[in-house]
């Protein structure tokens, strides 16, 4: 199967992990397609989620060599970043190892960026960030494009999604989908409860996981496909009159519902912790 | 557009609506004027940015009513949000 990779940065660590896990399942990507990470909207986007300091801390760990410990900022991702004497940083250095090409640009669904995806001629797309995908990237696969979502589908669609989940008590997990033309309303080929949210610290800690997990979960979805036993259904019917609690989109979550979603994972580690109150 | 979410927020419990307005009030409190001449400081102008067409060139009095209405109101909601989830809290300090 001839899978491309689409990447928000040359250095995103979720893309790299995501190359490293289709290689080691003998899916050497066709290509990977990542956006420049100078784009202005690249960084004024990192400066808006991360802050100065941490798009600073990030920048010198992947540009400067041997500066970051060897230590990968999403440490649930170093299995698959580790490389015998280092790390992989960047998708160039994932490509090298593996010899498959990297194109850069600005745009995923410019005419350009089309012309080279389908010069590569994928059956999938792994989308591991970027754009907003157009129906006329959508189209270029022979399956289609696969997602990970962090949230079950159709109940959390949109952004925040674990921090939705938290506050309204909804299983955290992760839905790998084909993407359309909606946010999140593509078909869905796998669900999975993450088991271990209790075992996370922080937000950060529980995100890091989850793409982690997310990670892992793709490379079942692709031997799936390539087995023919991995079949996607369809979220839901068209629905005249949808029920609103069943399919939500939900926006980027304000600071403090965010801090209220951090007690509240506190505390499901404390109850996991303690075990349960008997009277 | 503030208080009207906030107002939904606390008939239906949709976070959503909460999410939306908190991000709003934000908004709104840095174009609120603080450090600016005296007889416009605290003031809310129609626009923004201020020669939009909305008032334009002007700060208005109802603007002022409806941003400390909104203030207000999310106060209150955000304290009963916390009132009525004391396990997370409690387990926050």
């Amino acid at each position: 199967m001839r899978v491309v990779i689409l990447s928000s940065s040359l250095y995103s660590e979720t893309a790299c992990a995501m190359a490293v896990r289709m290689a080691k399942l003998g899916q050497i990507p066709a290509g990977a397609l990542a956006l420049s990470t100078l784009n202005r909207g690249t960084l004024v986007r990192k400066l808006g989620q991360l802050g100065v300091g941490e798009v600073a801390r990030y920048a010198r760990a992947k540009l400067i060599p041997h500066s970051g410990n060897g230590q990968a900022l999403n440490p649930s991702l170093e299995p698959w970043l580790k490389l015998e004497g280092g790390m992989f940083r960047s998708l160039r250095e994932v490509a090298a190892f593996y010899e498959f090409p990297v194109a850069v640009c600005d745009d995923q669904n410019s005419s350009d960026s089309i012309a080279r995806l389908k010069e590569w001629s994928p059956d999938l797309i792994i989308f591991a960030g970027g754009n907003v995908l157009r129906r006329q990237l959508l189209a270029v696969p022979r399956l289609g494009v696969l997602n990970v979502h962090l949230g079950l589908l159709p109940e959390v669609r949109g952004m925040s999604s674990p921090e939705w989940s938290l506050l309204n008590r909804i299983p955290i997990g992760i839905t790998i989908h084909y993407m359309d033309a909606g946010i999140d309303t593509g078909p869905v080929l796998q669900k999975s409860e993450f088991p271990d949210v209790a075992q996370c610290e922080s937000l950060i800690d529980l995100r890091s996981r989850l793409v982690a997990f997310g990670a892992e979960r793709v490379g079942s979805v692709v031997e799936g496909l390539i087995r023919g036993t991995m079949f996607a259904t369809p979220q839901s019917a068209p629905d005249p009159d949808p029920d609103p609690d069943k399919d939500r989109q939900f926006f980027v979550m304000h600071e403090w519902l965010q801090a209220r979603a951090a007690e509240r994972l506190v505390a499901t580690r404390r109850v996991a912790v303690a075990g349960p109150v008997h009277m | 557009m503030s208080c009207i979410w906030l107002r939904l927020f606390e008939m239906t419990d949709d976070l959503r609506y909460l999410n939306a307005a908190l991000k709003m009030n934000e908004m709104l409190k840095q174009l609120i004027v603080i450090r600016g001449r005296r007889d416009i400081d605290g003031g809310v102008s129609g626009s923004y940015p201020i020669w939009g067409r909305y008032q334009p060139l002007r700060y208005i009095s109802w603007g002022c009513k409806f941003s400390a209405d909104a203030l207000l109101l999310e106060h209150r909601l955000t304290r009963s949000f916390d009132a009525s989830t004391p396990g997370a809290l409690s387990c926050a300090s």
